[in-house]
C-alpha cells in the first residue's frame, strides 16, 4: 500500500493529522497549478484549501487502489474553471483598463528585463487562450503530464488532449507572432 | 495512470516553444508558495467539517431508527426547523455523502 493510500485511510478513519500529511505533501504543486491557471495568488491559495476540504469531504469515496494526484488535479481543474469563468464575467475591461494605465516600458536596453518581457509576452497569450487549452498547456508543460495522464484527469479521450494541445500551440505561436511585429525578438519555433 | 513524482519537471524533450512555455509558467510559479495560515484554516475548516457530518450522521441515524409511526414532519418541522431549514438539510446530508441521493 502507497503512502498516500495509508494516510487517506486515516483521514477516513477522522484523523485530520493525515490531512495535514497531504496537504504539506501537495500544497505547493496543487498551488501552482491553480495560481498558472488563474494567475491570481488570493484565488490560488482559497483553490489550494477548498480542493483539500473536498478531499476531507469526499474522502469515503476516494479509492485508495489509484494514485490521488490525478483526483487532487480534477478537483483543481474544476475550482479554477469556476473561478475564471466567474471573474470573466465582470473584470476583463477592468483589466484591460488597468494594463493601459501601468503597462510595462516598451524598451529597456538590459538584457534581463528583455528576458523578462519576453517570458511576460508568453504568460499574457497563455492567458488569451481558451480555458481548455490553457489546463492542457499548465499540465502538460508546468506538471510534465503525459497526455495520457491528462485525458485521464479532464475526463476526455487522448485524442481530444492532443487536439487541445496543438491548437494551443498554434495559438500560442500566433499570439506571440501578433505581438512582437517588427520588434528584435523573433519567434521562430520549431 | 502512473503514480510517479508530480514534482518530477524537464522529463519530455521539448522544442523552443515549448521550453519557453515551460520557463514562462514557472518564472510565474516557482517563487510563489501559499502563505503558513492557509494550512491552519484548512485544518480549522476540516475539524468543523467533521463535527457537523458527525452530528448529522448521529442526528440521521436516530431518525431513521425511529418508527414511522413517531416520525411526524409536520410537527418536526415546526418545531425544530423551519421549512426552509428542513430543506437546507436534506441538502446538506446529500452533499456530505450521509443521505444517498436516490433516496429523495
Amino acid at each position: 500500500m502507497s503512502e498516500d493510500a495509508h494516510l487517506i485511510q486515516r483521514l477516513q478513519a477522522g484523523d485530520l493529522e493525515a490531512l495535514g500529511t497531504l496537504y504539506d505533501r501537495y500544497r505547493l504543486t496543487i498551488y501552482r497549478t491553480a495560481l498558472a491557471i488563474t494567475r491570481d495568488t488570493d484565488a490560488a491559495e482559497d483553490i489550494l484549501q477548498e480542493a483539500f476540504l473536498r478531499l476531507h469531504a469526499y474522502v469515503d469515496r476516494v479509492d485508495t487502489s489509484l494514485p490521488l494526484a490525478p483526483w487532487l488535479y480534477r478537483i483543481t481543474v474544476n475550482l479554477s474553471y469556476t473561478w475564471v469563468t466567474r471573474r470573466n464575467r465582470w473584470r476583463a475591461s477592468l483589466e484591460d483598463f488597468i494594463d493601459q494605465l501601468i503597462g510595462p516600458v516598451k524598451y529597456h536596453p538590459e538584457p534581463i528585463v528583455e528576458r523578462n518581457e519576453e517570458l511576460r509576452v508568453v504568460q499574457k497569450a497563455i492567458d488569451a487562450l481558451a480555458f481548455s487549452q490553457r489546463v492542457v498547456i499548465v499540465l502538460y508543460y508546468l506538471n510534465d503530464l503525459s497526455l495520457q495522464e491528462i485525458a485521464d484527469i479532464l475526463g476526455c479521450p487522448v485524442g481530444t488532449v492532443k487536439s487541445r494541445l496543438h491548437y494551443g500551440r498554434e495559438n500560442l505561436r500566433r499570439l506571440l507572432s501578433e505581438s512582437a511585429p517588427g520588434s528584435e525578438v523573433q519567434y521562430e519555433f520549431t | 495512470m502512473s503514480s510517479r513524482n508530480l514534482n518530477s519537471r524537464h522529463q519530455k524533450p521539448l522544442d523552443n516553444l515549448g521550453l519557453l512555455i515551460r520557463e514562462s509558467l514557472l518564472s510565474r510559479t516557482a517563487f510563489h508558495r501559499p502563505v503558513p495560515g492557509v494550512r491552519r484554516r484548512l485544518l480549522l475548516r476540516a475539524a468543523e467539517q467533521q463535527r457537523r457530518r458527525q452530528w448529522l450522521r448521529h442526528w440521521l441515524m436516530a431518525l431513521l431508527a425511529a418508527p414511522p409511526s413517531e416520525f411526524r414532519v409536520d410537527d418536526w418541522q415546526q418545531t425544530v426547523w423551519s421549512r426552509l431549514a428542513y430543506f437546507e438539510l436534506q441538502r446538506n446530508l446529500i452533499f456530505a455523502g450521509v443521505l444517498p441521493y436516490k433516496l429523495y
